[in-house]
């Protein structure tokens, strides 16, 4: 997500919205917006509705992989906020999914575990694409 | 698991933005925009 936030202007540049969903609650989600990023739309999809649309799975597994485990070790060895999960469900997988100006999918990518995201210079090439 | 695919027409939805704006996909295209959507995990 940092690294989505770096390159913001980007994907302005590529007439391209970058809009957040997430599942969780509205104060949560403000305050990762706070540490996180706040230049994005987030929308909020309590009920996983839309993630259940586009396919999104949960893996009590895959969630807690050891490359997953290592993330999360790494992060907190360099002192990030991690485990807080606010209550919510820790198996949901997340995705990123590019929908072009003709309302078609041009990326389609459902993370396989947490760790799992596309490169940020992917999304701008298959933006380039189209 | 929906066998959501490349090519295919996004599913359109409508959901409520932390500013408390209903925003619908649909919309969006219409602006001329493309869409990056970015389904987070939880928040931890």
């Amino acid at each position: 997500m940092a690294q989505l936030c770096q390159h913001q202007e980007e994907f302005k540049k590529r007439d391209t919205r970058v809009i957040v969903i997430s599942f969780g609650t509205l104060p949560a989600v403000q305050e990762w917006m706070r540490e996180n990023c706040d230049h994005f739309t987030i929308l909020l999809d309590r009920e996983r509705e839309v993630y259940k649309a586009y396919g999104l799975e949960r893996s009590y597994w895959r969630s807690r992989n050891l490359k997953t485990r290592w993330y999360y070790l790494m992060a907190w060895l360099r002192g990030q906020k991690t485990g807080d999960s606010h209550g919510d469900d820790l198996d949901q997988l997340g995705g990123d999914f590019i929908v072009g100006k003709d309302g078609t999918l041009k990326l389609v990518y459902p993370s396989h575990d947490p760790t799992d995201r596309p490169p940020v210079e992917d999304l701008l090439k298959v933006l380039d694409q189209h | 698991m929906p066998g959501i695919k490349k090519n295919q027409l996004a599913p359109n939805f409508v959901l409520i933005s932390t500013e408390g704006e209903e925003i619908a996909l649909q919309n969006l295209i219409k602006l001329d925009n493309n869409v990056l959507l970015v389904f987070l995990r939880h928040l931890g």
